[in-house]
């Protein structure tokens, strides 16, 4: 197996290494000058050509390239160039922002759709199952951008309870960091919690048409007794399978919603980089996403190559 | 143990009742003004330290706060007041200034400030190393700084110029021994009424008060925190929620949901110095002809732009310099207004009718430039001159207007009109006589800013800023349209407030009234 992973590395660390062209590359193709950005609206050439000097971009982009991977290989990935900030501080603070946004929103998610799942799978009457039906269609047909809206039209500007945008840590403060937190964990968690909910009610429907089922409610059993411990334990499974995939559409969804509201995470923290041309954390939020990629890519090999032994012997 | 319903519901009021509008967490203080709170300010973009010695959109909300100046105008007359220079002596043609200095004065770290500070924040003002200010020129005009007494110190300036004041305007007085600690945005260190306390980019900068301001009994906040969001519409949400105090520079259309507000009053500062005006790039045909540039000034409905391009706010006007301004001439500033007939005849003249233009703006927001160019767009296809909008990323923007390559025309706004005339033709870049934005270079508009710069004497300089007031209006490389003001977006429960000549808000005499 420790072969398998030796003979794989290689080529992992190849391609990491060759997808630091692009990524070094990518903002610099774009129109912009991050000195001109830095050096302000009224700003002549002789400043910005002393503000490029200063920053290391009058240098050759081979001289910039070679200059940023080796410092990038030693764990040194620079300051920002508009906030003087370490950049390696401010990715790893999106990273815990985005990951307590995404872990909030899918707690929130489970929370809402076992008591909607299990209200639509129980529903007597069809017109409490197509209401909740349709409850479950709008929350997962509307978009962020447009529940953002709403929820902080109720709750910020209507109730005047929670803020409509910012960010405040929950570690530094936990009263106001679950206040800021709040609005936009609920703007992520309810397009899952829909498919959550869908999914736990066929599951449970499915159930409810099989036969030990049938045979506990002969038995006498009562509804509460019989849905908590012979249909929700059965019908879990999937959703759990599918709770798996919803964390990825979570993360991806967080990019979005911390632009909504302003929350500090990556996704947050990319855009506002890339819109300042700020070379230095661009880099290293998109070497990042590589780098991520690229394990998970190789972790994958190594579980197939686990489960199926033909694959270790074909490499 | 599974918790009970009772507990999560009791959690949950817990959570609710946490949520107080931060409007209310205000103390008892003593008469009139409340002492105590905690103010909460937001604005889109995030600070930009390296550009801290210049007047830039992202450092105007703050830097008054940790930082004090020399002097301060009074914005009527434009006379300077004191701040940290309690008097002055210009002698000898103003080659020679005395500057006469607080002896109460002490910076955040505890280190007196004295006439040592004043002679090394002109010498990094002058410096050209990282980000310079706009009035470098100015500062490097001074030739020696000499200690002349204890809280004294004596300017010799290679000659007199005309826009001293201004620089003492926006010199911020910095520790000069911490200024490597500035530069790497660790340590901002000044003697204002608040204190750095606190730095997280793109998030938040927080302030506590300073305990041994010069001031006495002052300030009366607490602290101050600086929010970045990025939305617009979230600054006006958070202000209508009463999570935020004051929202600083929002555009329009959102400027009219404040009005719109009862709790809330939108500031328009009075300086009015955010000048919005149409570029030209003079080394592009058709606009290289002034003919076609002053056709444009005629066909340009200035009254609409004000009125429903920048929400009403704002005076029209033809001529870069605001009602304060030394240079102002009402009638000049009425000079072009919406002149169809004689714009068709201006562009016949030049031969130019049916040319193709490029309008540049930056960004693409509904409501911001977008909506100006639209108005100016609309002008230009009555008089013969067909125009496309060209919408670009802000960075791509500012380098074009800094490589001075837009391919034709450009919606862009310029400060410094509300100064004296010489910052405006030296340092704002729009109208900078060496080298602008436009490709305009002219040997008389050079003596022309080199006059003006120089002119000491208030007849002298009277009679310069007319010359330099019309050659302007026969140029037409900046097509001015509106005088309109950088807006605050204020709660009602906060007075006491006020801002200097560059907008830079002053919160020394600030507080949070009930309700």
């Amino acid at each position: 197996m420790l072969r398998y992973v030796l003979r794989r590395l290689p080529s992992a660390v190849i391609v990491l290494l060759l997808a630091t062209i692009p990524v070094f590359a990518v903002l610099r193709l774009a129109p912009g000058d991050p000195a001109a950005t830095v050096a302000g609206p009224d700003a002549g050439p002789e400043v910005i050509a002393s503000v490029r000097h200063d920053m290391g971009l009058d240098r050759s982009l081979t001289a910039q390239y070679f200059s940023w991977l080796g410092d990038a290989l030693q764990g040194d990935f620079a300051t920002s160039f508009v906030s003087k900030a370490p950049v390696s501080d401010l990715v790893m603070r999106g990273l815990g922002n985005t990951g307590t946004l995404t872990l909030c929103a899918l707690l929130l998610a489970v929370l809402i759709a076992f008591p909607l799942g299990l209200a639509q799978a129980l529903a007597r009457t069809g017109r409490l199952r197509s209401l909740l039906s349709g409850l479950n269609v709008v929350m997962l047909s509307v978009p962020p951008y447009v529940t953002g809206v709403v929820l902080v039209l109720i709750f910020s500007v209507g109730l005047r309870l929670l803020p409509p945008g910012g960010y405040v840590s929950v570690f530094d403060d936990p009263v106001a960091g679950f206040q800021f937190l709040l609005l936009p964990a609920i703007c992520l968690a309810l397009p899952a919690a829909a498919v959550l909910a869908r999914f736990l009610t066929a599951s449970l429907q499915r159930v409810f048409q099989e036969e030990h089922y049938f045979a506990s409610r002969m038995r006498g059993l009562s509804a509460k007794r019989l849905v908590l411990r012979h249909g929700l334990p059965n019908a879990v499974g999937p959703v759990v399978t599918v709770l798996g995939i919803q964390i990825g559409h979570l993360l991806g969804g967080a990019v979005i919603v911390e632009s909504i509201f302003a929350w500090a995470g990556l996704g947050q923290t990319l855009v506002t980089a890339a819109s300042a041309r700020d070379y230095p954390l661009v880099q290293a939020l998109l070497l990042l996403a590589v780098t991520v990629f690229i394990a998970l890519q190789l972790l994958s090999d190594v579980v197939y190559a686990v489960i199926d032994p033909r694959v270790r012997e074909r490499t | 143990m599974q918790p009970s319903r009772r507990l999560l519901l009791g959690a949950a009021a817990a959570a609710v009742a946490g949520c107080t509008p931060v409007a209310q967490q205000v103390g008892r203080g003593d008469g009139g003004r409340r002492r105590g709170g905690s103010l909460k300010m937001a604005q889109v973009g995030d600070l930009n330290l390296p550009t801290l010695r210049q007047q830039n959109t992202p450092n105007i909300s703050w830097p008054r706060l940790v930082f004090n100046t020399l002097t301060e105008y009074d914005h009527k007359t434009l006379r300077p007041r004191p701040q940290l220079a309690t008097d002055w002596q210009v002698t000898d043609g103003g080659r020679t200034v005395v500057l006469r200095l607080r002896d109460d004065v002490r910076f955040h770290s505890g280190r007196p400030f004295g006439p040592k500070d004043v002679a090394e924040n002109i010498a990094y003002q002058a410096s050209k190393k990282g980000v310079p200010g706009q009035l470098a020129s100015a500062a490097s005009a001074i030739k020696d700084a000499e200690v002349t007494g204890r809280n004294e110190i004596t300017l010799r300036l290679a000659h007199g110029i005309s826009n001293f004041f201004d620089l003492c305007e926006i010199m911020l007085i910095f520790d000069h021994e911490s200024i490597p600690d500035l530069e790497a945005g660790k340590e901002l260190n000044g003697t204002g009424a608040f204190r750095f306390a606190g730095y997280d980019p793109g998030v938040a900068v927080r302030f506590t008060r300073n305990p041994r301001y010069w001031q006495p009994g002052r300030p009366y906040l607490d602290d101050v925190e600086l929010r970045i969001i990025t939305q617009q519409q979230a600054i006006v949400a958070s202000l209508q929620s009463g999570q935020t105090h004051v929202g600083y520079a929002l555009n329009p259309s959102n400027g009219r949901n404040v009005q719109a507000d009862d709790r809330l009053r939108l500031v328009e500062v009075d300086t009015r110095d955010n000048g919005q005006y149409i570029g030209c790039n003079v080394k592009r045909q058709p606009l290289d002809d002034k003919r076609v540039r002053q056709a444009i000034a005629w066909s340009v409905d200035r009254e609409r732009i004000r009125d429903m391009g920048m929400a009403g706010v704002g005076v029209i006007t033809s001529v870069p310099w605001t009602p304060t301004s030394p240079a102002y001439d009402r009638e000049a500033a009425g000079h072009y207004h919406r002149d169809l007939d004689r714009a068709r005849e201006l562009i016949a003249d030049a031969g130019a009718r049916g040319a193709r233009l490029q309008l540049t703006i930056n960004g693409n927001e509904p409501g911001g430039p977008r909506s100006i160019a639209e108005i100016v767009q609309d002008g230009l296809r009555e008089i013969g001159l067909d125009t496309r909008i060209e919408p670009l990323q802000p960075a791509e923007f500012q380098q074009r207007l800094n490589t001075a390559s837009f391919p034709g025309l450009w919606i862009g706004g310029h400060g410094f009109g509300q100064l004296n005339p010489a910052t405006l033709l030296n340092g704002a870049y729009p109208f900078n006589a060496q080298k602008n934005a436009s490709n305009f270079t002219d040997a008389r508009y050079r003596r022309l800013a080199q006059r003006a710069w120089k002119a000491t004497d208030e007849k002298a300089a009277a009679a310069v800023y007319g010359e330099v007031t019309d050659f302007l209006l026969d140029q037409q490389f900046v097509i001015d349209l509106v005088s309109s003001s950088m807006t605050y977006s204020v709660s009602r429960s906060l007075k006491g407030y006020r801002y200097n000549m560059f907008n830079d808000l002053i919160l020394d005499d600030a507080y949070l009234a009930e309700g």
